[in-house]
């Protein structure tokens, strides 16, 4: 190994570790509260260095997301699973999201504390949400054009899926379901969703209960792409 | 009931000092619910309280015997779940769909008004201890309550018998998550067309076949 060599990978290691650092300052102390040399002190290093890694706050978020980020995944899984029936597939997803998420819980943690209050998390959870978000209507959307699923906004559907799982496995430790296990719960939360959205299932469920729902997600949404 | 049993009470009207009392307890409370909100439970001490309170830390003893009281006073002034019992009671005897969408949005729109209160759970669910417990507690009651809902609607025939409490937490966790991070909605959908496509979608699933 050469001199160079050595200083790239000494260097990647040092930006791994700041990148691992922030994570868990971040989420301990709050990413609109948390400084620069809090996040020297924690990492063991002066700001000066860190500053050579990073401009700023901003960007050491943005690496976060980067590195824990779980569309990668998702799409492989999609990938994957594309020809699978629909609710094995959806099964398989969501458990492994469900996993993804209890790996990450400091990451959800930032997003939960401030996705609402501050503008850099703000951005950084949408911009998530919405990679996988759309990776997952992209799906929903072909089962729907293969005639496996009915017609609807699969934005939503994607939404509630993604949602439940998020706050079933962060809220596991203080509020668990009383009846069943994590896994448990994500199968019958798919089974619940998909007797109601395939073609088979007997009734359309706005007409079955008399009350119409005022966008048809079908035909706004279903056949946009 | 017999009129002896019923020992007749001095009927207590509130004084001034009373309604002052009462008065300034509430200013405390809600004093809190907002330096918590910011600053965090944990990390907030009762002298801070009182600053904040522009009152004095004896005071503050007098009114809460400790901070963990005084979280509680907090969110028993400032839970959502008298309205939401209300709100199922008004509506039981409705079809399940427009019970569930009516109940979502409120329950949406009344979160919206908590967002101080949801703030230090969603910030503190590790790291003190009582805050896990309260929230545990209400997020219970609130689930056992839409629970008690759901299976009275399996009970009558309305919906097939299946696990009520995934049901119900799917509704929760959804609604609570979506208003607990603002940004999570799709720019396309508004949250009321969400919550109603949202019931719509698990009602299909879940409703008898026969009707």
């Amino acid at each position: 190994m050469n001199k160079r060599d050595g200083r790239l990978i000494k260097g990647e290691a040092t930006r791994t570790r700041l990148v691992e650092t922030a994570l868990s300052v971040f989420a301990e102390k709050g990413f609109a509260r948390a400084t620069i040399k809090d996040l020297g002190v924690a990492a063991g290093m002066s700001p000066a260095i860190l500053y050579h890694y990073f401009k700023g706050k901003e960007e050491l978020l943005q690496a976060v997301v980067e590195r824990y980020s779980f569309v990668g995944d998702v799409r492989q899984l999609i990938d994957a699973g594309e020809s699978l029936p629909v609710g094995d597939f959806l099964k398989t997803l969501a458990r492994r999201f469900y996993i993804l998420i209890g790996e990450r819980l400091d990451l959800v943690r930032i997003f939960l504390q401030e996705g609402a209050s501050n503008k850099t998390v703000a951005a950084a959870w949408k911009g998530l949400l919405s990679q996988g978000f759309t990776l997952l209507c992209g799906y929903f959307n072909r089962q729907v054009a293969l005639g496996r699923l009915k017609p609807h906004n699969a934005e939503v559907t994607v939404r509630t899926l993604g949602v439940s799982i998020v706050m079933l496995r962060f809220t596991e430790g203080v509020f668990p379901p009383q009846t069943v296990s994590g896994p448990e719960f994500i199968d019958q939360l798919v089974d619940n969703l998909l007797s109601g959205l395939l073609p088979v299932s007997g009734c359309e469920p706005g007409q079955a209960q008399g009350h119409t729902v005022k966008i048809d997600g079908g035909r706004a949404y279903g056949k946009g792409r | 009931m017999t009129e002896h049993s019923v020992k007749p009470e001095r009927l207590h009207r509130p004084t001034w000092r009373d309604e002052k009392a009462e008065e300034r307890r509430n200013q405390l409370i809600d004093t809190a619910l907002q330096v918590f909100a910011k600053k965090g439970f944990d990390k907030t001490s009762v002298r801070e309280l009182a600053a904040a309170a522009g009152v004095a830390q004896g005071l503050m003893y007098h009114y809460f015997k400790s901070k963990d009281k005084l979280l509680e006073a907090v969110v028993e002034r400032h839970s959502f779940l008298p309205q939401l019992k209300t709100l199922l009671a008004t509506l039981q005897s409705e079809p399940a769909a427009k019970v569930l969408k009516a109940v979502g949005y409120q329950f949406f729109e009344l979160l919206g008004q908590k967002e101080s209160l949801m703030n230090i759970f969603f910030h503190e669910t590790q790291s003190h201890p009582i805050v896990p417990r309260i929230w545990r507690s209400i997020m219970n009651e609130g689930i056992t309550l839409f629970q008690n809902y759901l299976d009275e609607r399996v009970k009558v025939g309305e919906l097939k018998p299946h696990n009520t409490d995934v049901t119900a937490r799917t509704l929760a966790y959804t609604i609570v998550l979506l208003r607990g991070t603002g940004v999570a909605f799709y720019h396309r959908t508004r949250p009321e067309e969400f919550i109603n496509q949202m019931v719509d979608n698990i009602l299909g699933g879940i409703a008898a076949k026969n009707t």
